[in-house]
């Protein structure tokens, strides 16, 4: 049994009950290979970091799963590059067996989540979180500086700064 | 004349992380410089075993739009 990492890219113009929908499908066309699912679970929607197809944002959904057979991959590849809504996705072989999650904590760093959060809602309450996350910042530079170079670090500030201003 | 005599470490090494997920986007952020190239190796003291896994899981990254390929100021 190989274990494989399938994470992939929807459209996030679609309406919200579409995606439980186009995850149904996928998990219908593993299926037929006599895959078994592990773990199939929405991230959520991410801004990306360059756009892809004139899309900012996409939604991100990770699908793992066990095979006996390999050469399957070809086809199903074929099949998401084919499928219109799926704008991005890429294939990794796990060297173990994953874990099965129930609720997936999604991997995102609060970083990003308070930037799309910023970009819905222009509030009052958007200046609350950007001061806590900078004090965040500073404390996580302090704590590595013996580690690492400080050079690495400046830059994380700087993007923010940048961003903060757009 | 002063030379900086700080000694470098892996970082890796140093917290005990053995293998690179491609998805530890934090992680891997420490590693690229503000217009998104990867650091050398002689700069952040990462071992060869190390870095030859960091490299991949940055580039792994990209391609899935985790990270920038550049950030130059044309780019929004």
């Amino acid at each position: 049994m190989r274990y494989y990492e399938l994470l992939y890219i929807v459209n996030p113009n679609i309406e919200d009950d579409k995606t439980s929908i186009i995850i149904d499908e996928i998990g219908k066309e593993v299926e037929k290979y006599k895959v078994s699912i592990i773990n199939h679970n929405i991230w959520g929607k991410k801004r990306l970091a360059y756009p892809i197809k004139n899309n900012k944002y996409g939604i991100y959904i990770l699908l793992q799963f066990g095979a006996e057979q390999f050469d399957f991959l070809k086809e199903f590849e074929r099949y998401l590059i084919l499928s219109k809504l799926v704008i991005r996705h890429q294939i990794v072989k796990l060297d173990e067996e994953p874990a099965k999650v129930e609720n997936i904590e999604p991997i995102v760093d609060e970083k990003e989540l308070a930037e799309n959060k910023s970009f819905e809602i222009p509030e009052v309450e958007e200046k609350s979180d950007v001061g806590t996350e900078k004090i965040q910042d500073v404390a996580e530079v302090d704590s590595t500086d013996d580690s690492v170079d400080s050079e690495p670090e400046e830059p994380v500030v700087e993007k923010e700064s940048k961003e903060e201003s757009e | 004349m002063t030379f900086n005599t700080k000694k470098k470490y892996c970082y890796f090494k140093e917290n005990g992380i053995t293998v690179i997920d491609y998805k530890d986007v934090k992680l891997l952020r420490r590693f690229i410089t503000d217009q998104g190239k990867i650091i050398p190796r002689r700069v952040t003291g990462s071992s060869a075993k190390m870095h030859r896994q960091l490299v991949r899981a940055i580039k792994q990254a990209r391609n899935i739009a985790l990270m920038p390929f550049t950030n130059s100021s044309s780019d929004g």
